[in-house]
């Protein structure tokens, strides 16, 4: 637990930690095998956590909101407040559900690979060899994968939510230009000042509790104890759930309450 | 001893054809594909920001509008200001003066503010589903235009409030609508004479027997009548009698010359008569 601290003391950093080269300091005096080993370990993040899983994700964004879009729309059409439901899709979908499922899809997808890594290099006691050669294992690996991961989860909450706005749109006015008008006005109705801050926030935040949870407790792996490797791991699953959910209560009270 | 040295290598070795297998797995143009994710994502971050200033009319030029009120419950910053069913504005502020009345601030696009007029009326209504509504109404439109900073009244249309008397006025139409149709109450009784009525027209007797009453009252009536005649019979009878004693006195009361006194006086036979 005590690189729990620097972890978080070094994402004060992340930016100039960012621009450091991929290659481990333990591993520089050995020549890189390739030219593509070379590239930022940041891209390589963004790559593996982002690019690959963007047509799975965009394919799931827009089934998510399709299905939520008209079970809103019904509804409300039912219940004769039809003229308040582009606004609840917005509010719901838009600001709560696409940043809350995004930060879950990629804590699956990127999370527990980030922990499962991190244990094993605990495991292998590399973190202290590493220590002990006076490298800095936090700005050489850890930083690049917490800022890969954050930046992978803005990146697709973005496009998630591009596609839930747009889908809302022809959901409700179609293949047309008539509706700009009532939409442009609705929008600026759901995103103010305020809903912006809170949303880019409760972005970034998921984006460091998908990077930086399962990491810092997969620390607590024992070095050469394997069997505490799935612990480790599914414990920090389990935390970056509970902090997410504290996220976006948190966010929640503090609009609404 | 020789070796030895080539020991610590065994570990790079395997290292050195791991980087190599993940270096042959990752795509030669990775830089490209991640640049153009983040690009395209800090280009709709800034595109999307760039919409919302727009939408909320940061570029356009407006004029403001005072609306003052006793009670601003329901409005809100953003709620918009409608005209024939069209936003035409938004409230920007909404403060609580000093002397107790609210002074809700409300900005207006210069391109909309033709709708306001001098004479233009505010109305705040509540409707049971929503949030507070906002609306102006402008009878006419050749007015002079409503000036930058103007101040207005504004009315308040409560739907909300109007429920409970509703109800209350609704609980004695009720109430009326029960007493009139309890058992015995005075409609139940004209209802019930009215099917007597119709019933007695649909009778042997029609339209008369509904107009002479029931078929006791008709043997009432007929022996009423027929003592009338047996009492006008026996009156008759008792004045032939009388009439016959009256001939039969005459020579002797003429003698008597008490009828002939009376005659004398006018009175008649019936003067003579003894009844």
């Amino acid at each position: 637990m005590a690189f729990a601290g620097e972890y978080i003391s070094g994402l004060a950093a992340g930016g100039g930690c960012c621009v450091l080269p991929a290659s481990p300091p333990w591993r520089r005096c050995r020549p890189p095998p390739t030219d593509r080993w070379r590239a930022p370990s940041r891209w390589r993040q963004i790559h593996l956590t982002a690019w690959k899983i963007l047509p799975g994700y965009l394919a799931a964004a827009t089934l998510l909101s399709l299905l939520l879009i008209e079970v809103v729309v019904v509804s409300a059409r039912r219940y004769g407040v039809a003229q308040y439901s582009l606004e609840l899709v917005l509010r719901v979908l838009v600001l709560e559900l696409v940043p809350l499922v995004t930060a879950l899809f990629v804590a699956l997808r990127s999370g527990a690979a980030i922990g499962a890594e991190i244990a094993m290099m605990s495991y292998r006691g590399e973190l202290d060899d590493a220590q002990e050669a006076d490298a800095s294992p936090l700005h050489a690996e850890l930083v690049p994968r917490i800022a890969g991961a954050a930046l992978s989860v803005a990146s697709l909450t973005t496009l998630g939510c591009v596609i839930s706005v747009w889908l809302s749109y022809v959901v409700f006015y179609g293949f047309t230009p008539a509706g700009l008008t009532e939409f442009t006005r609705i929008i600026s109705n759901v995103f103010d000042g305020i809903e912006l801050t809170a949303f880019g926030l409760k972005c970034l935040l998921f984006g460091l509790a998908v990077a930086i949870v399962p990491a810092a407790t997969a620390l607590e792996a024992e070095r050469g104890e394997i069997k505490s490797l799935p612990a480790v791991v599914l414990g920090g699953l389990v935390k970056l759930f509970f902090v997410i959910l504290v996220v976006e209560a948190a966010t929640l009270v503090v609009k609404y309450a | 001893m020789a070796e030895q040295p080539d020991q610590p290598d065994q570990p790079a070795t395997s290292a050195s054809r791991a980087a190599e297998l993940a270096a042959a797995l990752l795509p030669s143009n990775l830089g490209v594909k991640v640049g153009m994710l983040i690009a395209v994502t800090v280009m709709v971050i800034g595109g999307f920001i760039l919409y919302v200033l727009f939408a909320r009319g940061v570029f356009e030029q407006t004029q403001r509008l005072y609306l003052i009120t006793d009670n601003a419950e329901g409005v809100a910053v953003g709620t918009d200001l409608s005209f024939a069913g069209f936003p035409i504005g938004r409230v920007r502020g909404v403060q609580l003066r000093d002397d107790g009345k609210v002074r809700i601030s409300v900005r207006v696009p210069v391109d909309d503010a033709k709708w306001l007029r001098e004479s233009s009326v505010f109305v705040i209504e509540m409707p049971l589903v929503g949030a507070a509504k906002l609306r102006a109404f402008s009878a006419n439109l050749k007015d002079p235009p409503l000036p930058d900073r103007a101040e207005r009244p504004v009315l308040r249309g409560d739907t909300a409030q109007e429920i409970p008397k509703m109800v209350a006025t609704l609980r004695s139409v009720l109430e009326n609508l029960d007493q009139m149709t309890d058992s015995g109450s005075s409609l139940q009784e004209s209802l019930k004479n009215a099917r007597v009525v119709t019933e007695r027209m649909a009778g042997k007797q029609g339209v008369l027997g509904a107009a002479l009453g029931s078929e006791d009252k008709r043997e009432k009536s007929a022996a009423v009548d027929r003592s009338r005649q047996h009492a006008a019979g026996i009156a008759q009878r008792r004045l032939a009698q009388a009439r016959r004693r009256a001939g039969e006195n005459r020579p002797a009361r003429s003698r008597a010359g008490r009828c002939g006194r009376g005659n004398a006086k006018g009175g008649g036979a019936g003067e003579c008569d003894p009844w």
